[in-house]
């Protein structure tokens, strides 16, 4: 076959060699692909926190609800001053302010 | 138009419509990296000169090519940051910057290791384009840097918008200057800094289609990201809480 | 004093605040003659570390002054806007009905004579202690005269953009460096030229050049810096 022919080398030892060259070529292969999975399973890894934190966070209001005690954003206040809620990457302050402030929807 | 320009900024707008292009952008990332790789490894003939040492040049052209368009990417959502006010510009932003700095890491170190087959050094202040892209490296740190620093989000979206845009001015200077730094501190070395020129059509095929795959995978990665970034800030949106309600 | 119920015209408000700040240096001295002491001290640690011999020093003079400069510069730009953010009178100047333009021109050129022309001024016994070459003192102090302010005006965006946070003496430096290599790269290649008795009007006109540029664009964007600060 025309494309079998177009292969540059004829073993698999000649390929991992490179001509000579085999450190730099497969170094700067090798970092590219570890480029690549870092910055995509970073950010996957970082989502399934923060959709693990939400579910939690849904969890405690819906108890609430149906408890009626105190309100959800009181809640939600002390179960991340346990350091329940911690995956968001916040500081403390910011949560503090944040946890006050009524519902948004989206908004551009 | 207006209605249009409103609903792009909208984070719950582009958190729908990215699940849903997601998946195709993925496998168009997969398929074209995949292809680019594998000619380059397999097909690609040595080139008369560097040998199979044109292989590196395949990443490292399409990497470093790449990382030039983050300035001008993060000045133009800072425009629209500071201007529209629009919140998802500035998502993209603070991902952006640090992917950035990524970029111009792996191409700072893929050329250094072609550097040292082709040049028989691992660093040369010589070549003007490394010396420019280790401060665009700086400077895009120092763009992160003033993110992590400044807690409150609207104040350190609007202070990085600023200096990603006046970075990015600068960087277009700096760029200039090194250059003629560069020629007034030319060494008398008989290595030739040029590189290329010597490299036929199949390199440059291979070399684009690398480029193209590599712009899909920063846009993969910095849809993932700034998706994590919308649900982190509107997490107390409504959609949020239905999304994750929804999901059970 | 102001008269209440005058508004004073753009160009006495910039003199105004020029006067002031001024008024507020000569008060603090220490913010003046710190950086100042940083910058000979510096200088005068090259020769320990590298050799007495008058053949290498005079090689890494323009180099060694030009980086002292940039530190140095960094230092000082830490105070321009501190002791106005702590105090809340920076709150006041961007209430003023002026342009903010002026008003940080002002404060810009201010805090120039205070840390950057006594450098421009103490640049040649410096020089000379560095075996710099005599032809080229007139080309390193004219380089620093055009390249300082440049490097005031560049330095207090970032200042402005970092004015609310508690320490950031690091933050500056790393955000500012950068944006100086083109004026330390002219600066120091004017300075070489005619220590080699080669023209260096080119460098100089290109130093100008960013000096003018920075002169009309670093004001605004700094006082763009400044509201977002201060908000």
């Amino acid at each position: 076959m025309d494309l079998i022919n177009a292969i540059q080398f004829d073993s698999w030892a000649e390929f991992i060699d490179m001509g000579g060259y085999a450190f730099n070529v497969w170094a700067v292969y090798g970092l590219f692909a570890l480029f690549i999975a870092v910055n995509i399973l970073v950010p996957l890894r970082r989502r399934s926190a923060l959709l693990r934190d939400l579910r939690r966070r849904e969890r405690i209001e819906n108890q609430v609800t149906r408890n009626s005690g105190s309100t959800p954003g009181v809640q939600i206040a002390k179960a991340e001053s346990r350091g329940q809620l911690d995956e968001t990457g916040e500081t403390a302050s910011q949560r503090a302010v944040d946890t006050r402030r009524p519902q948004q929807g989206d908004n551009s | 138009m207006w209605l249009w320009f409103a609903k792009l900024g909208s984070p719950k707008w582009f958190y729908e419509l990215s699940t849903k292009w997601l998946p195709w952008l993925v496998v168009a990332t997969v398929l074209v990296i995949g292809t680019a790789t594998v000619w380059a490894l397999l097909f690609l003939p040595p080139d008369y000169q560097q040998g199979y040492t044109s292989r590196i040049l395949v990443v490292h052209v399409a990497v470093a090519g790449t990382s030039l368009a983050f300035f001008p990417l993060m000045a133009v959502a800072g425009t629209i940051t500071l201007v529209w006010k629009m919140k998802l510009a500035d998502m993209v932003a603070k991902n952006a910057a640090a992917l950035g700095a990524w970029f111009s890491f792996i191409t700072l170190a893929t050329g250094s290791i072609w550097g040292s087959v082709s040049w028989g050094t691992w660093w040369e202040w010589s070549d003007s384009r490394l010396v420019s892209m280790l401060f665009q490296f700086f400077l895009l740190l120092g763009v992160v840097s003033l993110r992590s620093a400044l807690e409150d989000t609207d104040k350190a979206a609007k202070a990085c918008a600023l200096l990603s845009i006046v970075g990015c001015i600068n960087v277009v200077i700096i760029k200039y200057s090194v250059e003629w730094w560069n020629t007034l501190h030319q060494p008398a070395s008989p290595v030739s800094l040029q590189s290329g020129s010597a490299n036929g059509p199949e390199f440059w095929i291979a070399t684009a289609l690398m480029i193209l795959g590599v712009y899909l995978f920063l846009s993969v990665s910095l849809i993932l990201s700034t998706r994590n970034e919308i649900l982190q800030r509107e997490r107390r949106a409504l959609w949020v809480k239905e999304m994750i309600a929804a999901e059970r | 004093m102001l008269s209440v119920g005058v508004k004073p015209s753009t160009r006495s408000a910039f003199m105004l605040t020029l006067k002031r700040d001024l008024l507020i240096a000569f008060k603090r001295k220490n913010d003046i003659v710190n950086p100042f002491m940083f910058f000979v001290i510096v200088i005068s640690l090259f020769p320990l570390a590298i050799s007495p011999e008058g053949e290498r020093l005079t090689e890494i003079a323009a180099g060694v002054i030009w980086i002292a400069v940039l530190l140095s510069a960094m230092l000082s730009m830490d105070s321009l806007y501190r002791g106005d953010f702590e105090d809340g009178s920076l709150e006041i100047l961007l209430l003023s009905p002026h342009p903010l333009f002026f008003l940080v021109l002002a404060k810009n050129i201010a805090h120039w004579l205070v840390s950057g022309l006594p450098v421009v001024i103490a640049s040649p016994l410096l020089a000379y202690m560095l075996k710099l070459p005599s032809e080229s003192y007139a080309t390193l102090m004219l380089t620093l005269l055009i390249g300082t302010p440049t490097l005031s005006l560049i330095g207090s965006i970032a200042v402005a953009l970092t004015v609310g946070l508690g320490s950031r003496g690091l933050i500056l430096a790393v955000i500012t460096l950068p944006f100086s290599v083109p004026v330390l790269i002219f600066g120091t290649l004017a300075v070489q030229a005619s220590a080699s008795g080669l023209p260096s009007g080119g460098y100089l006109t290109l130093l100008l050049a960013l000096l003018a540029g920075s002169l009309s664009l670093a004001p605004l964007t700094s006082a763009a810096a400044l509201r977002i600060s201060v908000s």
